[in-house]
């Protein structure tokens, strides 16, 4: 080729101008037809460890988890219930002596239904004790039991 | 595998450059695919999904080779261009190493791009598949690609 002729060439190097460029890559002989193998072969070797997936500990137990969730709630709520149940037992009693307190004359028969509401002990009325003689009481009622009170 | 063990070959040797890297990095690409195919859910197609996990395998092997010589992967490339003439697995003529050497110097993407286009005739919807840049992205980095190769052998 002349001098001229390859200056020209190089000057208008141009890829759409020519015939396709190869890369010039070559493989051995019988590459190919062997490659298969080489990999099978290594697949066979690699270690187990590789292959397992990593799984969560929380998708495993999550059976576990909300077990154990459930009875934590639980657990924690029970103060809370056996709290609300002595408040008001406290209330209860603390209500009933503010009340004796506060009120200065409590009635006997509003004392004993707040402690006992279904109790079925007669109350006579303090004032009616008040204004009769205890023999006059006794001696006009025939039903004397029920005037015991029991304590 | 035996349909795809030479495009896929091909596609490796034009990254990596040299032919015992090039078996490397594709046995370990089939190795990878082998252990991932249950959970290939068909996403994309198993050409594009098995070309991905190639140019992964090719670029990371790349990286790691060029970080234990200490040089960029740039370097190690120009290194192995170099050397290609003493490859025994390359009978290429100068106008086919200049051409690497031009291709070495585009951006590691572009380079990708002209390479599947150029070399492995691969159309612009697969390239776009594989890479993930639109069609029209990939038509003008040909295009860029092709003016640079040009201007680079006609001033070397």
């Amino acid at each position: 080729m002349s001098i001229s002729l390859k200056q020209n060439i190089m000057t208008s190097f141009k890829l759409d101008n020519r015939p396709k460029i190869e890369s010039g890559f070559k493989t051995p002989e019988n590459y190919f037809e062997n490659f298969q193998a080489n990999v099978l072969d290594k697949l066979s070797n690699e270690p187990i460890a590789k292959e397992s997936k990593v799984i969560s500990i929380f998708r495993k137990r999550k059976r576990v988890l909300y077990a154990v969730a459930a009875i934590l709630t639980l657990a924690l709520m029970m103060p809370m219930l056996y709290q609300s149940q002595s408040e008001n037992k406290d209330l209860d009693s603390t209500t009933i002596e503010n009340y004796l307190t506060e009120e200065g004359h409590p009635n006997q028969d509003e004392i004993i239904r707040e402690i006992d509401p279904e109790s079925n002990i007669l109350i006579l009325d303090t004032k009616e004790i008040g204004t009769q003689t205890l023999e006059d009481m006794l001696a006009s009622n025939p039903n004397i039991e029920n005037l015991v009170i029991e304590n | 595998m035996h349909d795809y063990q030479k495009p896929l070959y091909n596609h490796v040797r034009n990254i990596v450059l040299s032919h015992d890297d090039a078996d490397d990095v594709l046995q370990n690409t089939f190795i990878k695919v082998f252990q991932n195919l249950k959970n290939f859910k068909g996403e994309s197609k198993l050409f594009t999904w098995m070309y991905r996990i190639a140019t992964n395998e090719a670029l990371t092997f790349l990286n790691q080779k060029a970080k234990k010589s200490g040089i960029s992967s740039a370097e190690l490339q120009s290194k192995t261009i170099d050397n290609l003439k003493a490859d025994i697995y390359f009978d290429g003529d100068d106008i086919q190493i200049k051409l690497h050497k031009a291709i070495a110097e585009l951006p590691e993407k572009q380079q990708l791009v002209f390479k599947m286009k150029y070399f492995e005739d691969l159309k612009y919807e697969e390239i776009s598949e594989i890479v993930g840049t639109s069609v029209g992205a990939l038509k003008a980095s040909f295009h860029h690609a092709v003016k640079k190769i040009e201007a680079f052998v006609t001033t070397n």
